[in-house]
């Protein structure tokens, strides 16, 4: 019974010990927001995206870490789900002023497919949000994985 | 409360009246000849109280303007009819380079122009939590609040957009983490600066704002730094603020109106006055209040280096000076954008200078930079649209010559009076040439006070030049020393008899050639040996007067006003250091370290330690009494000793002295006066030891002292 108490003891030790450590600056970070949407991580790597539909062009957006050392740049990223989505690319110079923006309609397929886009910066020190957004102002749901800005 | 006006200036300024009164300083008060407080709860009355003097004593006179000194500090200046200008008061800046120590000090060179510092004590996890920065820190907040200061951090993600992201997708449990850490460490507030973020962000940033609004306690600030936005941009970083909204919430929105030009532009000014003036427009545009809108203003400016194929990295304002001072170079005011350009050669060999961590090679740079003018240009916007008042980033970096205006350029728009501190360092325009200097080799038996002196140096600018950390010098050593040409000429002073304070031999002090034109008004009809004694004691910034035009020659000097003299004579020399605890430490019992006198405390700490000042019976200074002569005589012995290593009882021990009435001074006092007399500091025959000290007769004693006020050479 000790032995049985002294078990028991520990696990609610380690599990008290647990709850901070995942509570703290730890934790990963999904470096996906929601434009008037939710992103949810549904297993790894794969992540969930529901739109609110309160207008169009809701979905996430994704901005890579690293800076760039090209001009020519590629957007790729696998999706799944129903109805029409927009991919776009949207470059800001280093002092966070907008440049311009590129946007390719994409029809999604209940099976994973993987889709492309060329940008040219204006230069390698400027910024790119990356998103996926509705088309339509109508809530909306679609699945997305391997997203990569791929310098050529 | 009715306060007093000992004497009165009429000025003429751009053909507009200014009247200047001098207000009498009370005897129990703190001296406000060294204090650099400034009290804004008080002005009201002061103004009202100036107004009605002003009407009563010139009924007749069109007036533009009051201005109000009480010693060196200009309390404050006003039009006389309040509809004529926008008066501002409320100035924030920045704390972002440095710690607890070094704020302080930035702050306290602001001469109260601070109502309100913003350190960078909120930082961000990367789930968009609070992450407190390790600057945070309960003395200084204690320390601001002593001094009427609040203390607002800002919340940065440092330009990080993903950061920021995760933070306004956070921003309910981060608004909750900030509300509880402002009660739990007794801040005044947080100022939102998330940057970077784009217009998808927008109602995210603007319900941060909104949470914070709704969890800080009503007494608690919520203010926002927001992007300049000169050309009303809808998208990118100045899409993601909604003026508008943002102000609902908010105590007020800090507009960044800098970074015109950034790293990677061409070369430009950081914010010429246009791309401010249309910031400003913007804001009001929006819809924003004026008594919302604070202008950030820049104590910094950026560098481009002639054939490099970039550039624009920050520099400064303070190292554009020291780069001015060191290789030379033209400073040029650009009067479309009312900005200055410096333009700086480094030849190869020349000396180095590092800014941000790069050290800058040979070659010719561009600085766009801010100084007095430029930042007086903007500041005449704040007045132009009534805003609220100013923000800097960031402190530390700015000219301290600035602060002795910056007042005025606060209060209104119209008449300025001259600067309260005249001995405060200036700026440097127009063509400058570097210091010339030449080699010197350390012999034995030098020391840093002898190689200064015989360069005409002081300790610190030879310290400066030679980037010397300590006072070790080594025999063999080459140091940078001023050459012969950039040395001031010297000439002997005439010497002359007076009543009360009788001619000594011309001392090194007297000696030298005041540089400085005379500010003082009322000291002309001394003598000329007494007028070069104030004025040399004014050009070593020992002494400064009792405003930028008077120096009250007639008036007793106080225990006060000799303590904070001697102070800056043994610190500014290297002779002695003010004790790191001056701020925690109760050194005399009526100088509380939370004293607003911060001057006074400093230095009643430097003589304490060093053993010139020892107190009253009760362990008191009681700096606002009068000092007898016995008095001044008996420091001035000490601080000999301090300085030289032997007092001047023990440098005048051979040498006799009859004092007729010596036997009327304190007998701790009798020697020092004898030496006094034994070494030609006094000549007369009865000392009068009880009597007080005149201020022009106690330049005329520290004068003639400081002929033995030397190190000790034989050491």
């Amino acid at each position: 019974m000790k032995k049985i108490m002294t078990s028991f003891f520990t696990l609610v030790f380690l599990f008290s010990m647990q709850i901070p450590s995942l509570a703290a600056e730890d934790r990963p970070t999904i470096p996906y927001y929601g434009v008037g949407a939710t992103v949810q991580e549904v297993v790894e790597g794969e992540y969930l995206v529901k739109t609110e539909g309160a207008k169009a062009e809701e979905g996430f957006v994704y901005t890579p870490p690293e800076p760039f050392k090209e001009k020519n740049i590629k957007f790729q990223i696998t999706l799944k789900g129903k109805g029409n989505v927009i991919l776009k690319l949207e470059e800001t110079n280093a002092r966070g002023q907008y440049i311009k923006e590129k946007k390719m309609d994409v029809t999604l397929t209940e099976d994973w497919a993987t889709y492309e886009m060329t940008f040219t910066l204006e230069s390698p020190t400027s910024q790119i949000d990356a998103f996926v957004l509705s088309k339509d102002k109508e809530p909306a749901e679609f699945s997305f994985k391997n997203i990569e800005i791929i310098e050529e | 409360m009715t306060y007093n006006f000992e004497s009165v200036e009429l000025k003429t300024e751009n053909g507009q009246i200014q009247v200047v009164l001098h207000m009498k300083v009370p005897k129990n008060a703190v001296n406000t000849e060294f204090g650099s407080e400034f009290n804004f709860d008080k002005v009201d009355h002061l103004k009202e109280s100036a107004k009605e003097f002003v009407k009563k004593h010139y009924p007749k006179l069109k007036i533009a303007s009051i201005a109000i000194v009480a010693g060196t500090i200009l309390m404050t200046s006003f039009p006389m009819q309040k509809a004529e200008a926008h008066e501002a008061n409320f100035n924030m800046s920045y704390l972002y380079f440095g710690n607890t120590s070094s704020y302080i000090s930035q702050v306290d060179k602001t001469q109260g122009n601070l109502n309100l510092v913003s350190p960078s004590y909120f930082d961000l996890n990367t789930d968009g939590s609070l992450k407190l920065t390790s600057q945070l820190d309960s003395k200084f907040v204690t320390e601001m609040h002593n001094r009427g200061i609040k203390v607002v951090p800002f919340l940065s993600n440092h330009w990080d957009r993903t950061l920021g992201r995760a933070a306004l997708a956070n921003r309910e449990v981060l608004a909750t983490q900030i509300a509880e850490s402002i009660v739990k460490y007794n801040l005044d507030g947080v100022q939102v600066d998330i940057e970077n973020t784009t217009d998808v962000d927008r109602a995210a940033y603007t319900d941060l704002v909104r949470l914070l609004r709704q969890k800080l306690p009503a007494d608690k600030e919520v203010s926002v730094a927001v992007a300049a936005n000169p050309n009303g941009w809808t998208k990118g970083w100045h899409g993601s603020y909604d003026y508008k909204e943002l102000a609902k919430y908010a105590s007020y929105l800090m507009i960044m109106a800098y970074d015109e030009s950034y790293e990677g532009s061409v070369e430009g000014p950081v914010a010429s006055i246009g791309f401010v003036d249309r910031s400003i427009q913007y804001a009001i545009n929006q819809g924003v209040s004026k008594d919302k809108i604070v202008l950030g203003v820049p104590f910094y400016g950026r560098y481009w280096k002639e054939g490099a194929a970039t550039g624009g990295a920050g520099i400064s304002n303070t190292k554009v000076d020291e780069m001015i001072a060191k290789y030379g170079g033209t400073v040029v005011f650009d009067e479309a954008t009312k900005s200055p350009k410096a333009t700086i050669t480094i030849k190869s060999g020349d000396p180095t200078t590092t800014v941000g961590g790069k050290v800058l090679g040979a070659g010719t740079y561009h600085i766009w930079f801010e100084n007095n003018d430029s930042i007086r240009e903007k500041l005449r916007l704040v007045h132009k649209y009534e805003i609220k008042g100013t923000g800097s980033w960031s402190l530390g970096q700015e000219n301290a010559s600035m602060w002795q205006y910056y007042k005025t350029w606060m209060s209104h728009d119209g008449v300025e009076v001259a600067p309260v501190n005249p001995t405060l360092p200036s700026e440097q325009t127009g063509t400058v040439s570097p210091i010339e200097t030449t080699s010197y080799t350390v012999k034995s038996g030098d020391s840093l006070w002898k190689i200064a002196s015989t360069n005409n140096m002081s300790i610190s600018e030879l310290k400066t030049l030679n980037a010397l950390t300590s006072d070790t010098i080594y025999v063999g050593q080459v140091l940078k020393v001023k050459s012969s040409a950039s040395t001031a000429t010297t000439s002997p002073t005439e010497t002359s008899t007076d009543a009360s304070a009788s001619p000594a031999t011309s001392t090194p002090t007297t000696q030298q050639a005041a540089k400085s034109k005379n500010p003082f008004k009322d000291i002309s009809s001394y003598t000329s040996e007494e007028q070069q004694n104030i004025l040399n004691l004014f050009e070593k910034n020992i002494i400064k007067g009792t405003s930028a035009t008077t120096f009250a020659p007639s008036e007793a000097i106080t225990r006060g006003q000799v303590v904070i003299m001697l102070g800056r004579y043994l610190e500014e020399n290297g002779y002695a250091t003010v004790p790191s605890d001056w701020q925690s430490n109760l050194y005399f019992k009526d100088i509380p370290v939370q004293a607003k006198n911060y001057e006074l405390l400093k230095y009643a700490a430097l003589v304490k330690a060093s053993g010139v000042f020892k107190g009253k019976g009760d362990g008191t200074l009681d700096p606002s009494s009068t000092i007898t002569r016995e008095g001044m005589a008996l420091v001035m012995d000490r601080a000999t000793k301090t300085i030289s290593g032997k007092s001047l009882v023990e440098i005048a021990q051979d040498k006799n002295a009859t004092v007729e009435d010596l036997s009327s001074a304190s007998t701790e006092a009798q020697d020092a006066i004898r030496a006094f007399k034994a070494l030609g500091i006094t000549n007369v025959d009865k000392f009068s030891p009880k009597n007080e000290v005149s201020r022009v007769h106690f330049a005329s004693f520290l004068a003639r002292g400081m002929q033995y006020m030397t190190p000790d050479q034989t050491n």
